[in-house]
């Protein structure tokens, strides 16, 4: 390698035993692969870049044995460094030991004067893999320690970037997720009384059937069995005649609150009309204590309570009452949801007819049996 | 104008003079608040603005220097730049290299070409063709915060443009007083993602 006279070293060099020439072209390798490493026939560094220098932390690798200062990597076939210097190897090692950063090199027959031996000698040229980052971190590296061919900067400046980029990616996920969730469950919610909507209560429904359907299969239980309430208020048109919508809507919300203390937690309650409610009653499902539950509900809702028809107007105390419709499963009964449904709809019916503040309960299994309760 | 710009917009206005500020000109532009992602109409931006001059009670150049040197205050934004160049001669130089920089990351952001020229020792013209007016102004801020950065003393003035009047051709003027004038803030070339 020849060295052109006007090329100024810019870096210190620690071979203080080279000629001018030598120094210069010592000096010129440090510029153009600072993270190379010299290595003498038998094995010795002899010279080491300044990056390389900086990677390798306090000691001085010179005179050291190349293997005794890296680790090669599993995936090298051998360590003959002639050998692979010869073949142009591309060589995988770790500064250090197990742990230490990995590196990537080519090996190549050095031919450089920089070396006092008379040849044999190998140059390896060693760059960061896609560690870089981790790498640069590690070692405190700056940007004044590559060369400025290398992509190292591009690398990790597109890294960032990118990064940055994912990050407000993932905010936009999550908002996009949070209005999704809040579409959807005011697809299913009655906007007045926040109890669930008809499409709701069908869904629920379909489930609680599927469910029952697939025990009765396996293991008849009372658990899968469940019933429908269907609730219909009385003299509710009245109260909105008379004291207007705003009072109205004081007695749905008052129900739906009634209807939600009366239920389990695994039970539903929706609001499927103007002034109509249905209730799914899941776990089980007996005749007296339907009747019993659809009797205490109506006396709930009995009770008259005050509602103000309008901002600074005089409370008002209003009394309601409803009709309720049930029908259930049975124990080991499977039935089409719409049946049931049909079927609760049709005892609401005989409740209305037979006066106001009355339940009537069936039994899906065998239609037509119901009795009356209250 | 892409989403990231407008966002920009609504960070500073958010941090800078605090979220009843900037909800009260986003309701008057009619935007619930800019996605970074999304893209939005050249329009949305220009109200954007425009009313944000009307709620700050000052002029648009004044607010679009303003927003430069915000931007050097979000710290991604900050490192990235500072991938730019080793000082702040050598990153006033890298910002013709910005667009396409830009570019690798996010394709479709759309920021202004700039050339950078010494025209004596220590004085500098950076020129900006932008699809839209006012980027001068937001890079006058960005030049001066980022001086800071570097710790280099610089004056920074807007030139006026020479030609048609509606040209969206600027100029900016840096003056390097002292290139070490202070210590500066650090960059570390890697950092480790919290998380």
């Amino acid at each position: 390698m020849s060295t052109p006279p006007d090329m100024m070293p810019t870096t210190e060099s620690p071979d203080r035993a080279l000629s001018d020439t030598s120094q210069r072209a010592a000096d010129s390798l440090d510029r153009v692969m600072p993270m190379h490493v010299l290595v003498d026939p038998s094995g010795q560094i002899t010279r080491c870049g300044p990056t390389m220098r900086a990677v390798l932390g306090g000691e001085d690798p010179v005179g050291k044995s190349f293997w005794a200062v890296f680790t090669p990597s599993r995936r090298m076939p051998s360590t003959d460094l002639a050998a692979l210097a010869e073949a142009h190897a591309v060589i995988y090692l770790r500064v250090g030991a197990a742990g230490g950063t990995q590196m990537r090199g080519l090996a190549v027959p050095a031919c450089v004067p920089a070396t006092s031996a008379d040849g044999g000698s190998m140059l390896i040229n060693l760059s960061f893999g896609i560690d870089l980052a981790e790498a640069v971190w590690r070692h405190r590296l700056t940007a004044r320690d590559f060369a400025p061919t290398e992509l190292a900067m591009e690398l990790l400046y597109l890294q960032e970037a990118k990064s940055a980029v994912l990050r407000e990616l993932q905010g936009l996920t999550g908002r996009l997720d949070e209005a999704l969730r809040d579409a959807e469950r005011q697809a299913r919610t009655d906007p007045l009384t926040g109890l669930a909507n008809r499409r709701a209560f069908e869904q629920a429904l379909a489930e609680a059937a599927l469910a029952a359907e697939a025990q009765t299969d396996s293991t008849p239980t009372a658990t899968a069995a469940f019933a429908i309430a269907h609730v219909d208020l009385d003299h509710f048109k009245q109260v909105n005649d008379t004291l207007g919508h705003a009072a109205g809507d004081q007695v749905l919300t008052r129900v739906a609150q009634i209807l939600t203390e009366s239920i389990r937690r695994t039970d539903l309650a929706a609001r499927v009309g103007g002034d109509e409610f249905v209730l799914l009653l899941r776990g089980g499902a007996e005749r007296p204590a339907l009747r019993d539950f659809g009797n205490r509900l109506i006396d709930r809702l009995e009770v008259p309570f005050t509602v103000i028809p309008e901002a600074d107007a005089a409370p008002v105390r209003v009394s309601i009452s409803a009709s309720v419709g049930i029908a259930f499963t049975g124990v080991s009964a499977t039935i089409r949801p719409d049946r049931l449904l049909s079927l609760s709809d049709a005892a609401l019916y005989t409740a209305k007819r037979r006066g106001r503040g009355r339940c009537v309960v069936r039994a899906g299994t065998a239609p037509g049996s119901g009795k009356t309760g209250k | 104008m892409h989403g990231l710009i407008n966002r920009s917009i609504e960070r500073f206005l958010t941090e800078t003079y605090g979220v009843a500020v900037w909800r009260r000109v986003a309701d008057r532009v009619g935007v619930p608040g800019f996605e970074a992602m999304l893209s939005y109409d050249d329009a949305l931006t220009d109200a954007l603005l425009s009313v944000t001059g009307e709620a700050l009670n000052k002029p648009l150049p004044v607010v679009l220097d303003d927003l430069g040197g915000f931007l050097v205050r979000v710290e991604p934004l900050r490192r990235l730049l500072r991938f730019g160049g080793s000082d702040f001669t050598d990153f006033l130089f890298s910002l013709t290299e910005l667009q396409d920089r830009a570019r690798m990351a996010v394709p479709d952001i759309g920021l202004p070409s700039m050339t950078v020229e010494e025209i004596r020792p220590g004085a500098f013209h950076v020129t900006v063709t932008a699809d839209q007016p006012g980027w001068a102004h937001v890079l006058a801020g960005l030049l001066r915060a980022m001086a800071d950065d570097y710790g280099a003393l610089v004056l920074v003035g807007e030139v006026e443009a020479a030609g048609q009047p509606d040209a969206t051709v600027d100029q900016v003027e840096v003056l390097m007083l002292d290139a070490r004038y202070a210590a500066g803030r650090g960059f570390d070339l890697a950092v480790r993602e919290a998380g």
